[in-house]
């Protein structure tokens, strides 16, 4: 964990600290929402607005899950690449490979709301809006 | 006593424990726990009786050899002997036990021949099961993660999104007289 105070760091120094377990829900965020776009049934959307209600805990707000907006293509285009290394059971392979530094930057730069969630989990921890983050940085 | 001179007879190897005791007496006490009548109470002073406690002359009562029982088998040595002695008896024990499962089993009319006899076959010619268990681990290769990765590149390239240099790494140079090389 860094001695920077959040509001000190940059974005990248942001980002890094974010647990790469929170960086896998914040995809999926994206990519639920990008689901709710289409048509499906009413039981289905249901089903799929409480799974995206579910991802939230202390770290993970409901505020941050609003600020972030729907995967585009080429977001779901990577994804899907990288899910193509998970086997028939988990996803073990692909949450390292979207967790990455590196990938995990190209989808904050295609989609900045990810970057917003996380300068606004900073300011909420800042304003003690949010508990502190107490883990291990990624 | 004819049980118990046929008893005397038998003059057997004794174990370790049984060879701590302090004399034969403590020794034919032992013994005779296992001899004893099996039915009814008092196996603890018939065993006294036997080891020879109490007057010569076998007057001593119940009471008194009841004494010397409940002393002997307070001693830490005397349960021990009983222990090994128990196990020395159980190992003898088989060939007893043959013989009356081959009595059994050449007795049809038996309410139990039908669970001897399947003892017997289950003990030489036990049922096999075989469970085979298939466990499949399928982790992608370096090659493959890599091949993945020059994807994700490619396609974060052509959506215009260029590929930032890792928090840790940077640029550096050489710095002489506060003039960068």
């Amino acid at each position: 964990v860094s001695d920077q105070a959040p509001e000190q760091m940059d974005d990248e120094q942001l980002a890094v600290f974010v647990p790469a377990g929170y960086v896998h829900l914040m995809l999926w965020a994206g990519a639920g929402k990008r689901a709710l776009q289409y048509q499906m049934k009413p039981g289905k959307r249901l089903r799929l607005l409480e799974l995206l209600n579910s991802l939230t805990d202390n770290y993970f707000t409901p505020e941050m899950l609003a600020a972030i907006t729907p995967a585009s293509d080429t977001e779901m285009e990577m994804v899907n690449e990288a899910r193509s290394l998970d086997g028939d059971k988990g996803c073990a392979a692909s949450f390292d490979v979207l967790t990455g530094a590196k990938v995990f930057g190209h989808f904050r730069r295609l989609n900045p709301s990810y970057l917003a969630a996380i300068k606004l989990r900073a300011r909420m921890t800042a304003t003690r809006a949010a508990p502190a983050q107490t883990f291990g940085s990624r | 006593m004819s049980n118990a001179q046929d008893i005397d007879e038998a003059k057997p190897d004794y174990g370790p424990r049984m060879a701590a005791l302090d004399n034969d007496r403590q020794r034919k006490f032992v013994v005779g726990l296992f001899h004893a009548p099996p039915h009814g109470r008092g196996q603890h002073i018939w065993a006294c009786r036997y080891a020879g406690y109490g007057k010569a002359d076998g007057t001593s009562t119940n009471k008194v050899l009841g004494a010397h029982a409940a002393r002997l088998l307070a001693d830490q040595r005397i349960i021990d002997a009983v222990q090994e002695e128990s196990q020395r008896r159980l190992r003898l024990l088989p060939p007893v036990a043959i013989q009356a499962l081959e009595k059994l089993i050449a007795t049809p009319s038996h309410r139990d021949h039908m669970r001897a006899v399947a003892a017997v076959i289950d003990r030489v010619d036990p049922l096999q099961q075989n469970v085979s268990v298939n466990v499949r681990h399928e982790a992608p290769t370096i090659e493959m993660t890599e091949k993945v990765l020059d994807r994700i590149e490619q396609l974060a390239r052509r959506a215009g999104v260029v590929s930032l240099p890792a928090p840790i790494e940077g640029e550096f140079a050489v710095v002489v007289t506060g003039e960068a090389k």
